[in-house]
Protein backbone atom coordinates (compact mmCIF):
# COMPACT_ATOMS: atom_id res chain seq x y z
CA UNK A 1 0.00 0.00 0.00
CA UNK A 2 1.27 3.16 -0.82
CA UNK A 3 2.31 5.26 2.38
CA UNK A 4 0.76 8.69 1.33
CA UNK A 5 -2.17 7.59 0.58
CA UNK A 6 -2.43 5.73 3.99
CA UNK A 7 -1.54 9.19 6.08
CA UNK A 8 -3.91 10.89 3.23
CA UNK A 9 -6.62 8.57 4.94
CA UNK A 10 -5.84 9.20 8.29
CA UNK A 11 -5.69 12.82 7.62
CA UNK A 12 -9.07 12.98 6.12
CA UNK A 13 -10.90 10.45 8.78
CA UNK A 14 -9.12 12.80 11.54
CA UNK A 15 -10.71 16.16 9.67
CA UNK A 16 -14.08 14.38 9.73
CA UNK A 17 -13.98 13.39 13.66
CA UNK A 18 -13.09 16.89 14.38
CA UNK A 19 -15.67 18.48 11.85
CA UNK A 20 -18.18 16.30 14.06
CA UNK A 21 -16.94 17.33 17.40
CA UNK A 22 -17.42 20.83 16.74
CA UNK A 23 -20.17 20.14 15.22
CA UNK A 24 -21.58 18.70 18.43
CA UNK A 25 -20.16 21.17 20.84
CA UNK A 26 -21.80 23.61 18.74
CA UNK A 27 -25.15 21.81 18.29
CA UNK A 28 -24.71 21.28 22.10
CA UNK A 29 -24.26 24.99 22.36
CA UNK A 30 -26.83 25.56 20.63
CA UNK A 31 -29.45 23.79 22.52
CA UNK A 32 -27.68 25.17 25.90
CA UNK A 33 -28.71 28.77 24.31
CA UNK A 34 -32.20 27.19 24.11
CA UNK A 35 -32.77 25.83 26.87
CA UNK A 36 -31.63 29.19 28.75
CA UNK A 37 -33.62 31.16 26.37
CA UNK A 38 -36.47 28.67 26.82
CA UNK A 39 -36.32 29.27 30.87
CA UNK A 40 -35.94 33.34 30.82
CA UNK A 41 -39.47 33.24 28.96
CA UNK A 42 -41.15 30.63 30.89
CA UNK A 43 -40.06 32.46 33.96
CA UNK A 44 -40.94 35.96 32.19
CA UNK A 45 -44.34 34.33 30.99
CA UNK A 46 -45.30 33.17 34.66
CA UNK A 47 -44.77 36.55 36.02
CA UNK A 48 -47.06 37.73 34.10
CA UNK A 49 -49.47 35.18 34.24
CA UNK A 50 -49.14 35.94 37.77
CA UNK A 51 -50.35 39.52 36.73
CA UNK A 52 -53.35 38.79 34.44
CA UNK A 53 -54.69 35.54 36.41
CA UNK A 54 -53.89 37.40 39.84
CA UNK A 55 -54.18 34.61 42.10
CA UNK A 56 -54.37 36.73 44.73
CA UNK A 57 -55.61 40.22 45.27
CA UNK A 58 -54.57 42.81 47.65
CA UNK A 59 -54.84 46.35 48.02
CA UNK A 60 -52.41 49.14 47.79
CA UNK A 61 -50.50 50.26 51.35
CA UNK A 62 -50.94 53.91 50.81
CA UNK A 63 -49.84 55.23 53.84
CA UNK A 64 -49.89 55.48 57.85
CA UNK A 65 -53.45 56.28 58.47
CA UNK A 66 -52.62 59.75 60.52
CA UNK A 67 -52.12 59.95 64.29
CA UNK A 68 -55.14 61.32 66.28
CA UNK A 69 -56.92 61.87 69.64
CA UNK A 70 -60.14 63.29 69.59
CA UNK A 71 -63.28 63.13 71.98
CA UNK A 72 -66.64 60.87 70.99
CA UNK A 73 -70.03 62.13 71.42
CA UNK A 74 -69.65 60.96 75.35
CA UNK A 75 -67.18 63.49 75.73
CA UNK A 76 -63.94 60.48 75.92
CA UNK A 77 -61.03 60.32 74.35
CA UNK A 78 -60.33 58.44 71.15
CA UNK A 79 -57.46 57.98 69.26
CA UNK A 80 -56.08 56.46 66.34
CA UNK A 81 -53.94 54.09 68.85
CA UNK A 82 -57.68 52.61 70.11
CA UNK A 83 -58.45 51.02 65.99
CA UNK A 84 -55.15 49.06 66.19
CA UNK A 85 -56.44 45.58 65.19
CA UNK A 86 -59.81 47.27 63.62
CA UNK A 87 -60.51 47.70 60.04
CA UNK A 88 -61.75 51.04 60.02
CA UNK A 89 -63.64 53.61 57.46
CA UNK A 90 -63.22 57.19 57.74
CA UNK A 91 -65.57 59.54 56.72
CA UNK A 92 -65.48 63.49 57.08
CA UNK A 93 -68.19 65.81 57.37
CA UNK A 94 -69.46 68.96 59.52
CA UNK A 95 -72.92 69.12 60.69
CA UNK A 96 -74.31 71.85 58.93
CA UNK A 97 -73.41 70.44 55.60
CA UNK A 98 -76.51 69.60 53.13
CA UNK A 99 -76.36 67.94 50.32
CA UNK A 100 -72.39 67.67 49.69
CA UNK A 101 -71.85 65.67 52.54
CA UNK A 102 -71.75 62.44 53.17
CA UNK A 103 -75.19 60.59 53.81
CA UNK A 104 -75.12 60.00 57.55
CA UNK A 105 -76.78 56.60 56.84
CA UNK A 106 -75.84 54.08 59.22
CA UNK A 107 -75.42 51.74 56.61
CA UNK A 108 -71.84 49.72 57.61
CA UNK A 109 -69.62 47.16 55.85
CA UNK A 110 -70.61 43.72 56.80
CA UNK A 111 -67.65 41.48 57.58
CA UNK A 112 -66.69 38.67 55.52
CA UNK A 113 -67.84 35.10 56.87
CA UNK A 114 -64.12 33.54 57.39
CA UNK A 115 -63.36 35.83 60.48
CA UNK A 116 -66.06 38.16 61.48
CA UNK A 117 -64.44 39.20 64.72
CA UNK A 118 -61.70 40.56 62.67
CA UNK A 119 -64.07 43.55 61.96
CA UNK A 120 -65.12 46.21 64.04
CA UNK A 121 -68.21 48.69 63.44
CA UNK A 122 -67.17 51.30 61.49
CA UNK A 123 -66.43 54.48 62.53
CA UNK A 124 -67.18 58.34 61.46
CA UNK A 125 -64.98 61.20 61.72
CA UNK A 126 -67.60 63.66 61.92
CA UNK A 127 -65.48 67.11 62.22
CA UNK A 128 -65.31 70.60 61.56
CA UNK A 129 -62.03 72.91 61.60
CA UNK A 130 -63.93 75.82 63.74
CA UNK A 131 -64.85 74.16 66.54
CA UNK A 132 -63.56 76.36 68.67
CA UNK A 133 -66.17 78.90 67.19
CA UNK A 134 -69.39 77.28 66.20
CA UNK A 135 -71.19 75.45 68.74
CA UNK A 136 -71.90 72.48 65.96
CA UNK A 137 -68.70 70.67 66.70
CA UNK A 138 -69.10 70.31 70.62
CA UNK A 139 -69.45 66.95 71.97
CA UNK A 140 -72.71 67.78 73.06
CA UNK A 141 -73.91 68.93 69.64
CA UNK A 142 -72.54 66.19 67.83
CA UNK A 143 -74.41 63.52 70.25
CA UNK A 144 -77.70 65.56 69.30
CA UNK A 145 -76.63 65.75 65.10
CA UNK A 146 -76.30 61.73 66.17
CA UNK A 147 -79.34 61.24 67.23
CA UNK A 148 -81.15 62.87 64.90
CA UNK A 149 -79.45 60.82 62.02
CA UNK A 150 -80.42 57.67 63.73
CA UNK A 151 -77.08 57.43 65.53
CA UNK A 152 -77.34 57.37 69.47
CA UNK A 153 -74.18 57.80 71.44
CA UNK A 154 -72.69 54.24 71.48
CA UNK A 155 -73.73 53.26 68.40
CA UNK A 156 -72.39 50.18 66.54
CA UNK A 157 -72.13 51.49 63.06
CA UNK A 158 -70.62 54.87 63.35
CA UNK A 159 -69.04 56.69 66.18
CA UNK A 160 -68.89 60.00 65.87
CA UNK A 161 -65.78 62.75 66.53
CA UNK A 162 -64.58 65.74 66.73
CA UNK A 163 -61.34 67.33 68.63
CA UNK A 164 -59.03 70.76 69.06
CA UNK A 165 -59.19 72.74 65.31
CA UNK A 166 -55.59 72.64 65.35
CA UNK A 167 -55.36 68.52 65.20
CA UNK A 168 -58.58 68.13 62.95
CA UNK A 169 -56.46 70.70 60.93
CA UNK A 170 -53.54 68.28 60.93
CA UNK A 171 -55.49 65.24 60.39
CA UNK A 172 -58.30 65.75 58.49
CA UNK A 173 -55.95 68.05 55.80
CA UNK A 174 -52.42 66.81 56.46
CA UNK A 175 -53.06 62.91 57.11
CA UNK A 176 -56.09 61.98 55.53
CA UNK A 177 -55.65 64.56 52.37
CA UNK A 178 -58.81 65.99 52.03
CA UNK A 179 -59.22 69.61 51.00
CA UNK A 180 -61.09 71.89 52.53
CA UNK A 181 -61.74 75.40 52.77
CA UNK A 182 -61.63 77.61 56.25
CA UNK A 183 -65.02 78.12 57.57
CA UNK A 184 -66.57 81.05 57.10
CA UNK A 185 -69.18 82.68 59.78
CA UNK A 186 -72.66 82.34 58.97
CA UNK A 187 -74.31 85.73 57.87
CA UNK A 188 -78.10 86.22 56.89
CA UNK A 189 -76.92 85.83 53.28
CA UNK A 190 -74.67 82.53 53.90
CA UNK A 191 -75.00 79.89 55.84
CA UNK A 192 -71.09 79.39 56.55
CA UNK A 193 -70.37 76.43 54.79
CA UNK A 194 -67.26 74.65 54.27
CA UNK A 195 -66.05 73.60 51.04
CA UNK A 196 -64.44 70.75 50.82
CA UNK A 197 -63.83 67.06 48.68
CA UNK A 198 -66.05 64.43 50.28
CA UNK A 199 -63.87 61.22 50.98
CA UNK A 200 -64.06 58.10 52.16
CA UNK A 201 -60.47 56.11 53.83
CA UNK A 202 -60.41 52.22 54.45
CA UNK A 203 -57.56 51.77 57.31
CA UNK A 204 -56.42 48.20 58.08
CA UNK A 205 -55.86 46.49 61.43
CA UNK A 206 -52.09 47.73 61.02
CA UNK A 207 -53.35 51.55 60.63
CA UNK A 208 -52.43 51.42 57.12
CA UNK A 209 -55.27 53.26 54.47
CA UNK A 210 -55.52 51.05 52.01
CA UNK A 211 -58.44 52.60 49.90
CA UNK A 212 -60.03 56.31 49.05
CA UNK A 213 -63.07 56.72 47.96
CA UNK A 214 -63.22 60.15 46.50
CA UNK A 215 -67.58 59.86 46.05
CA UNK A 216 -70.00 61.58 48.39
CA UNK A 217 -71.80 58.21 48.00
CA UNK A 218 -70.28 54.78 48.99
CA UNK A 219 -70.93 52.03 46.93
CA UNK A 220 -71.45 49.41 49.28
CA UNK A 221 -70.42 46.37 47.32
CA UNK A 222 -67.27 47.85 46.27
CA UNK A 223 -66.74 48.49 50.23
CA UNK A 224 -67.81 44.51 51.17
CA UNK A 225 -65.14 43.37 48.51
CA UNK A 226 -62.34 45.84 49.85
CA UNK A 227 -62.84 44.62 53.47
CA UNK A 228 -63.15 40.86 52.20
CA UNK A 229 -59.90 41.95 50.83
CA UNK A 230 -58.51 42.65 53.85
CA UNK A 231 -59.92 40.42 56.29
CA UNK A 232 -58.72 37.81 53.53
CA UNK A 233 -55.29 39.12 53.86
CA UNK A 234 -54.97 39.29 57.58
CA UNK A 235 -56.18 35.86 58.44
CA UNK A 236 -54.18 34.55 55.50
CA UNK A 237 -50.93 36.43 55.44
CA UNK A 238 -49.35 34.51 58.27
CA UNK A 239 -45.67 32.26 57.83
CA UNK A 240 -45.39 30.74 54.43
CA UNK A 241 -48.34 32.37 52.88
CA UNK A 242 -47.20 35.92 53.39
CA UNK A 243 -44.84 35.58 50.71
CA UNK A 244 -47.85 34.85 48.38
CA UNK A 245 -49.07 38.01 49.78
CA UNK A 246 -45.91 40.33 49.04
CA UNK A 247 -45.15 38.91 45.88
CA UNK A 248 -49.10 40.15 45.03
CA UNK A 249 -47.87 43.91 46.69
CA UNK A 250 -44.70 43.42 44.87
CA UNK A 251 -46.61 42.90 41.31
CA UNK A 252 -49.30 45.30 42.47
CA UNK A 253 -51.82 42.82 41.79
CA UNK A 254 -54.53 45.11 42.92
CA UNK A 255 -58.73 44.71 42.15
CA UNK A 256 -59.48 45.93 38.86
CA UNK B 1 -40.88 -18.13 13.89
CA UNK B 2 -39.43 -14.97 15.08
CA UNK B 3 -38.30 -12.18 12.88
CA UNK B 4 -34.63 -11.19 13.37
CA UNK B 5 -34.54 -7.35 14.90
CA UNK B 6 -33.35 -6.48 11.57
CA UNK B 7 -36.13 -6.93 9.92
CA UNK B 8 -38.39 -5.37 12.35
CA UNK B 9 -40.22 -2.84 11.28
CA UNK B 10 -39.38 1.36 12.20
CA UNK B 11 -40.78 2.40 14.84
CA UNK B 12 -42.20 5.99 15.44
CA UNK B 13 -40.00 8.57 17.46
CA UNK B 14 -41.06 8.60 20.72
CA UNK B 15 -38.37 10.98 21.62
CA UNK B 16 -40.88 13.96 23.88
CA UNK B 17 -40.91 17.08 21.55
CA UNK B 18 -38.62 20.26 23.28
CA UNK B 19 -41.69 22.09 24.40
CA UNK B 20 -43.00 19.62 26.79
CA UNK B 21 -38.83 19.74 27.77
CA UNK B 22 -39.53 23.16 28.40
CA UNK B 23 -42.31 23.15 30.41
CA UNK B 24 -41.19 20.27 32.51
CA UNK B 25 -38.11 22.32 33.09
CA UNK B 26 -39.78 25.43 33.96
CA UNK B 27 -42.07 23.43 36.80
CA UNK B 28 -38.94 22.05 37.66
CA UNK B 29 -37.59 25.28 38.21
CA UNK B 30 -40.52 27.07 39.85
CA UNK B 31 -41.06 24.49 42.11
CA UNK B 32 -37.16 24.98 43.18
CA UNK B 33 -38.20 28.40 43.69
CA UNK B 34 -40.96 27.35 45.37
CA UNK B 35 -38.76 25.19 48.23
CA UNK B 36 -35.86 27.90 47.82
CA UNK B 37 -38.26 30.55 49.17
CA UNK B 38 -39.88 28.23 51.59
CA UNK B 39 -36.22 27.74 52.94
CA UNK B 40 -34.89 30.86 52.88
CA UNK B 41 -38.32 32.85 54.13
CA UNK B 42 -37.68 35.41 51.51
CA UNK B 43 -38.84 36.01 47.72
CA UNK B 44 -36.25 35.23 45.01
CA UNK B 45 -34.74 36.96 42.31
CA UNK B 46 -33.06 39.32 44.27
CA UNK B 47 -36.86 40.51 45.31
CA UNK B 48 -36.46 41.39 49.30
CA UNK B 49 -39.52 40.37 51.74
CA UNK B 50 -38.81 43.23 54.08
CA UNK B 51 -39.30 42.25 58.04
CA UNK B 52 -41.11 45.30 58.04
CA UNK B 53 -44.77 46.32 56.84
CA UNK B 54 -43.73 47.71 53.21
CA UNK B 55 -45.53 50.98 51.94
CA UNK B 56 -46.19 51.79 48.74
CA UNK B 57 -47.30 55.43 48.84
CA UNK B 58 -46.28 57.32 45.29
CA UNK B 59 -45.87 60.63 47.28
CA UNK B 60 -43.31 61.40 49.14
CA UNK B 61 -43.00 61.77 52.94
CA UNK B 62 -44.45 64.76 54.35
CA UNK B 63 -41.37 67.14 54.69
CA UNK B 64 -41.14 69.25 57.99
CA UNK B 65 -38.61 71.48 60.06
CA UNK B 66 -37.67 71.44 63.00
CA UNK B 67 -34.40 71.92 65.52
CA UNK B 68 -31.97 69.06 65.44
CA UNK B 69 -29.84 68.52 68.79
CA UNK B 70 -27.26 70.14 67.12
CA UNK B 71 -28.78 73.08 67.36
CA UNK B 72 -29.28 73.84 63.32
CA UNK B 73 -32.80 73.88 61.44
CA UNK B 74 -33.06 70.59 59.86
CA UNK B 75 -35.94 69.52 57.42
CA UNK B 76 -36.69 66.11 56.54
CA UNK B 77 -35.56 66.85 53.21
CA UNK B 78 -32.25 67.82 54.36
CA UNK B 79 -31.55 63.64 54.72
CA UNK B 80 -31.60 62.56 51.23
CA UNK B 81 -29.06 60.07 50.21
CA UNK B 82 -29.50 58.26 53.70
CA UNK B 83 -32.38 56.03 54.74
CA UNK B 84 -33.94 57.46 57.84
CA UNK B 85 -35.08 55.73 61.02
CA UNK B 86 -36.98 57.36 62.65
CA UNK B 87 -38.93 57.12 65.93
CA UNK B 88 -41.51 59.65 67.70
CA UNK B 89 -40.70 59.91 71.69
CA UNK B 90 -39.28 61.77 74.83
CA UNK B 91 -36.41 61.29 77.17
CA UNK B 92 -38.71 60.93 80.25
CA UNK B 93 -40.17 58.28 78.37
CA UNK B 94 -39.93 55.45 80.84
CA UNK B 95 -40.02 51.89 78.57
CA UNK B 96 -40.67 51.99 75.29
CA UNK B 97 -38.49 54.47 74.20
CA UNK B 98 -35.56 53.20 75.79
CA UNK B 99 -35.83 49.63 74.40
CA UNK B 100 -36.90 51.01 70.79
CA UNK B 101 -33.83 52.72 70.83
CA UNK B 102 -31.71 49.67 71.94
CA UNK B 103 -32.75 48.02 69.09
CA UNK B 104 -32.06 51.11 66.78
CA UNK B 105 -28.33 50.76 68.27
CA UNK B 106 -27.98 47.27 67.58
CA UNK B 107 -29.72 47.53 64.14
CA UNK B 108 -27.26 50.43 63.42
CA UNK B 109 -24.33 48.26 64.54
CA UNK B 110 -25.40 45.06 62.61
CA UNK B 111 -25.35 47.19 59.29
CA UNK B 112 -21.18 47.59 60.38
CA UNK B 113 -19.72 50.40 57.65
CA UNK B 114 -22.78 50.95 55.75
CA UNK B 115 -24.18 52.39 59.07
CA UNK B 116 -23.31 55.95 58.06
CA UNK B 117 -25.49 55.69 54.92
CA UNK B 118 -28.29 55.08 57.77
CA UNK B 119 -29.59 58.28 59.90
CA UNK B 120 -31.73 57.21 63.35
CA UNK B 121 -33.62 60.14 64.14
CA UNK B 122 -35.70 60.80 67.09
CA UNK B 123 -38.33 63.09 67.22
CA UNK B 124 -39.57 64.43 70.33
CA UNK B 125 -43.24 64.45 71.63
CA UNK B 126 -42.16 66.46 74.47
CA UNK B 127 -40.73 69.67 73.48
CA UNK B 128 -41.70 70.95 76.48
CA UNK B 129 -39.07 69.52 78.53
CA UNK B 130 -37.11 68.00 75.89
CA UNK B 131 -34.79 70.94 74.72
CA UNK B 132 -31.91 70.21 71.58
CA UNK B 133 -29.42 69.68 74.80
CA UNK B 134 -31.21 67.63 76.76
CA UNK B 135 -32.19 65.26 73.30
CA UNK B 136 -28.55 65.59 72.76
CA UNK B 137 -27.17 64.09 76.30
CA UNK B 138 -30.23 61.31 76.36
CA UNK B 139 -29.64 60.17 72.64
CA UNK B 140 -25.43 60.34 73.12
CA UNK B 141 -26.16 57.16 75.74
CA UNK B 142 -27.11 55.19 72.76
CA UNK B 143 -24.87 56.13 69.51
CA UNK B 144 -23.41 59.88 69.12
CA UNK B 145 -24.18 59.63 65.53
CA UNK B 146 -28.67 59.61 66.51
CA UNK B 147 -30.01 62.70 65.91
CA UNK B 148 -32.98 64.68 67.93
CA UNK B 149 -35.27 67.01 66.72
CA UNK B 150 -37.13 68.88 68.59
CA UNK B 151 -39.62 72.20 67.98
CA UNK B 152 -43.04 73.54 68.90
CA UNK B 153 -45.79 71.33 69.60
CA UNK B 154 -47.72 72.68 66.74
CA UNK B 155 -44.48 71.83 64.03
CA UNK B 156 -44.00 68.45 65.88
CA UNK B 157 -47.87 67.74 65.19
CA UNK B 158 -47.43 68.57 61.90
CA UNK B 159 -44.51 66.48 61.54
CA UNK B 160 -45.98 63.46 63.21
CA UNK B 161 -49.68 63.25 62.24
CA UNK B 162 -49.24 62.45 58.35
CA UNK B 163 -46.74 59.40 59.15
CA UNK B 164 -49.18 57.85 61.67
CA UNK B 165 -47.98 58.85 64.87
CA UNK B 166 -50.22 60.23 67.31
CA UNK B 167 -49.35 61.55 70.95
CA UNK B 168 -51.16 62.89 74.15
CA UNK B 169 -49.96 64.01 76.82
CA UNK B 170 -51.27 63.17 80.88
CA UNK B 171 -51.02 62.64 84.13
CA UNK B 172 -47.90 60.95 85.54
CA UNK B 173 -47.32 60.02 89.06
CA UNK B 174 -45.19 62.70 91.04
CA UNK B 175 -42.18 61.04 90.45
CA UNK B 176 -42.18 61.12 86.95
CA UNK B 177 -44.37 64.32 86.42
CA UNK B 178 -46.56 64.52 82.84
CA UNK B 179 -46.20 61.02 81.10
CA UNK B 180 -47.02 61.35 76.95
CA UNK B 181 -48.65 58.32 75.37
CA UNK B 182 -47.46 58.10 71.87
CA UNK B 183 -47.47 55.88 69.13
CA UNK B 184 -44.12 53.27 69.20
CA UNK B 185 -43.53 52.27 65.29
CA UNK B 186 -40.24 52.54 63.65
CA UNK B 187 -40.29 54.64 60.43
CA UNK B 188 -37.49 54.04 57.43
CA UNK B 189 -37.69 56.72 54.75
CA UNK B 190 -35.45 55.24 51.83
CA UNK B 191 -32.57 57.88 50.00
CA UNK B 192 -35.20 59.48 47.75
CA UNK B 193 -37.38 60.50 50.75
CA UNK B 194 -39.96 57.50 50.60
CA UNK B 195 -41.79 55.76 53.33
CA UNK B 196 -40.67 52.70 53.03
CA UNK B 197 -41.04 50.63 56.04
CA UNK B 198 -43.34 50.69 59.32
CA UNK B 199 -42.02 48.62 61.93
CA UNK B 200 -43.99 47.88 65.39
CA UNK B 201 -42.51 47.70 68.30
CA UNK B 202 -40.11 45.73 69.87
CA UNK B 203 -39.41 44.56 66.48
CA UNK B 204 -35.84 43.34 66.36
CA UNK B 205 -32.90 45.44 65.89
CA UNK B 206 -31.53 42.44 63.56
CA UNK B 207 -34.86 42.10 61.59
CA UNK B 208 -34.30 46.34 60.79
CA UNK B 209 -31.06 46.14 59.73
CA UNK B 210 -31.71 43.06 57.35
CA UNK B 211 -33.86 45.57 55.27
CA UNK B 212 -31.57 48.50 55.47
CA UNK B 213 -29.26 46.20 53.52
CA UNK B 214 -31.72 46.39 50.72
CA UNK B 215 -32.32 49.50 51.40
CA UNK B 216 -29.48 51.62 51.43
CA UNK B 217 -28.37 49.66 48.00
CA UNK B 218 -31.12 50.74 46.37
Amino acid sequence: MNQSAVGGASAAAQNTVADRVKRDQHARFRSRRVWFYGLAVFIALSIIAFNIIRPITVLPRIAPSPGFAFVGTDGQPVTSEDQRGFLTLYSFSYLDCDEACPSPSPTSPRCAPPSPSRCRPTRRCASSPSASTRSGTRPERLRQAGEAWGLPAGAAEWQLLTGDPARLRATIGGGFRVYFSEPKEPTAESPGRITFDPRYVLVDHLGIMRAEYRIGALDPALLARDVNLLVEEAANSDGIARLGYEAAHLFLCYPR
Amino acid sequence: MSSSPDSAPPQASRRPSPILWLVLAGVLVLGAVAVWSVVNGRLPFGAPSFNGTVIQSPDLAADFTLTASTGERLSLSDLRGRVVLMYFGYTFCPDACPTTLNELKKATAALGDRADEVQVVMVTVDPQRDTPEVLREYLAHFDPSFLGLTGSEEEILAAATPLGIYFAAHEGSEATGYLVDHTTSVLAIDKEGYLRLLYSFETPGEAIAEDMRHLVRQ
